[in-house]
């Protein structure tokens, strides 16, 4: 039993929190994603105020505090913008850093609520259970503005934001589980011409991982171990030499992306791929 | 198993589905890889697959059921081109498809009772990806997607569906579409949805506003850039960089929203779905997300300026 889960069956302990959270202190965790500007491809940053949608007779500018990482998850810019009611963010390496710069890494966002929203968070039910976060999307576009998206599906693990300062300390600093894990997109092999695969430690300590492209029968055909200290990525390309390979077998008509174990919960890698001389797609595993 | 878990008199082919759009309008061949990922669970089974397509008024076209079964584990794809082809259908507008995915032991069964437990693992587990392609061109991209039971009072206590999505861009060669799919737990679901959008600048400033109705088992789109041309605000809306967010409310049934930015010249699309309300609280729900749904409909909707109102159902 974890000792969060120790503290909360204290009957004592458990009232006075349900107090500060009534207060309006609720942890908040801030998604993260990849940023890539590099390679031709220009990311963005896509946010809106969601403050407004859920606490519609309460409008009010709310700060989203951005922050950039390199890939060796080395914080290299940290930036606050004010987004108006039902107003949004869309944020370019230029417009974070304050310059282009060619880079690629992590970001995070932490949408801080506004103290007239706080107040209202205990009007949401289960108070207790209750985590604020903040997704938003990265769209990635080439020269040529063809586009690729993603959602959040992980947050940054090593800080959480808006409770009392001990459960803050004692969330991030929480072990994230980390299971095996293997893409349920099928990949065709006769059509594929790039394949890379960007992983990223979204928890507070350093792991070891190793990535896969598996076949149709289970069989690993390329690996390699990654470790990753907090929020380093690493963008590791399958070479061009194997995938040609593949497509001179006639039992492999398509592979799958495999990272065992995960860095956390739900750290997905990015997929980034290029059928039939098109352009790159991305997205999630 | 307490009464409360069981579902009865459910339609089977509904136990674990997967609806997606069919672009063929739009020019690209849709492909769907689903999945039996409860692997090592006591609800873990083998599990019948079959795929129903409708037209574009919903009407079910054809049923592909001589797709064999799926055991734990195990993964499949399928291009919808052939099956369709195989069926004899010729295709027209924009259909939808439905992958389904039934335990054995429901097999020649009409309706069943459903463990929501047992129900709700399969979903759970699931990450369905659809694919569109453009072979020629080299596109073939998609999102992948989980779907759990929708407008079946049974599971849903409220059907109202607010789409939120800074996603809306557009380009002299780009658009954004935004695909809404009104579906259920039976082939006998009737109602057709209505939803009222607004699309807003980055500061939040309500650019033109639309409405759209889905009828039953259809898919419509919001298409961003005829929203702009309708009201003559394309070229202004370039001028000023192109982006917004489209915010949208259903109050009469829970819609399944996907996005596509789409290049009119090369034919790349990036699809993403939106992100339910539990993605930003994660306890929201129950008659808070009915109280707030009413509130934002009352303070952002009804405020609307008369006249505005465009409508661009596909």
């Amino acid at each position: 039993m974890s000792l969060l889960e120790t503290l909360s069956k204290n009957t004592a302990i458990r009232g006075a929190y349900d107090k500060v959270l009534e207060a309006g202190f609720v942890p908040r965790r801030a998604f993260a994603h990849y940023f890539m500007n590099t390679e031709g491809i220009t990311s963005r940053a896509h946010l809106q105020n969601f403050y407004s949608t859920f606490f519609p007779l309460s409008l009010t500018d709310a700060t989203a505090h951005v922050t950039l990482c390199d890939s060796t998850g080395k914080v290299i810019a940290r930036k606050d913008f004010v987004v108006p009611p039902y107003g949004q963010l869309y944020l370019e390496v230029k417009d974070i850093v304050g310059h282009d710069l060619d880079m690629e890494g992590m970001i995070y966002i932490d949408f801080e609520p506004p103290a007239v929203i706080r107040k209202q968070l205990k009007t949401i039910p289960g108070l207790q259970q209750l985590t604020v976060q903040t997704p938003f999307w990265v769209s990635y576009r080439d020269t040529e503005d063809n586009y690729m998206y993603v959602h959040s599906i992980e947050s940054y693990r090593g800080k959480v934001w808006g409770a009392v300062w001990p459960l803050n300390q004692m969330m991030a600093k929480a072990a994230p589980e980390r299971g095996s894990w293997r893409s349920w997109r099928l990949l065709d092999v006769a059509l594929l011409d790039e394949l890379q695969v960007i992983v990223i430690n979204h928890g507070h300590k350093t792991g070891t991982s190793t990535v896969s492209v598996v076949g149709d029968d289970g069989t690993k055909l390329w690996s390699e171990e990654v470790t990753l200290s907090t929020r380093e990525s690493r963008r590791l390309v399958v070479p061009e030499q194997l995938i040609a390979q593949w497509k001179t077998r006639d039992d492999l008509a398509t592979v799958r992306v495999a990272v065992d174990p995960l860095f956390t919960g739900n750290g997905k890698p990015y997929v980034i791929m290029r059928y039939g001389g098109g352009p790159w797609s991305l997205h999630h595993g | 198993m307490g009464a409360d878990s069981v579902v009865t008199d459910y339609d089977p082919l509904f136990f674990r589905p997967c609806v997606f759009p069919i672009l063929g309008d739009l020019g690209y061949g849709t492909s769907i890889t689903f999945n039996n990922a409860l692997v090592g669970s006591t609800f873990s089974t083998n599990l019948d697959v079959s795929i129903t397509f409708l037209d574009e008024n919903g009407t079910v076209l054809g049923v592909a059921d001589n797709l064999g079964s799926l055991a734990p584990g195990e993964v499949r794809k399928l291009d919808t081109r052939d099956l369709v082809k195989e069926l004899g259908i010729t295709p027209k507008g924009n259909m939808l498809g439905v992958v389904h995915l039934v335990p054995e032991r429901f097999r020649g069964q009409k309706l069943v009772d459903v463990d929501r437990g047992e129900l709700m693992a399969h979903v759970s587990s699931s990450d369905d990806f659809i694919e569109f392609r453009q072979e020629p061109k080299g596109i073939i991209t998609g999102v992948a997607y989980q779907m759990g039971p929708q407008n079946d009072s049974r599971f849903n206590k409220t059907r109202t569906t607010l789409l939120q999505a800074p996603k809306a861009i557009v380009s002299d060669t780009v658009d954004t579409l935004f695909a809404l799919m009104n579906v259920s737990t039976t082939f006998d679901y009737h109602d057709t949805a209505t939803m009222e959008f607004w699309l807003l600048d980055p500061t939040g400033t309500k650019v033109a506003r639309g409405s759209v109705d889905v009828p039953p088992w259809t898919v419509r789109f919001i298409s961003v850039r005829e929203l702009l041309i309708d009201n003559g605000l394309l070229e202004s809306f370039i001028a000023e960089g192109g982006l917004g967010m489209v915010l949208g409310l259903c109050r009469n049934a829970g819609l399944v929203p996907v996005s596509m930015t789409r290049n009119l010249v090369s034919g790349a699309i990036a699809c993403d779905h939106t992100l339910p309300p539990m993605y930003y609280f994660t306890t929201w729900g129950g008659q808070k997300r009915i109280d707030t749904n009413t509130a934002l409909h009352e303070a952002f909707f009804q405020d609307a300026p008369e006249g505005a109102l465009a409508d661009v159902t596909a």
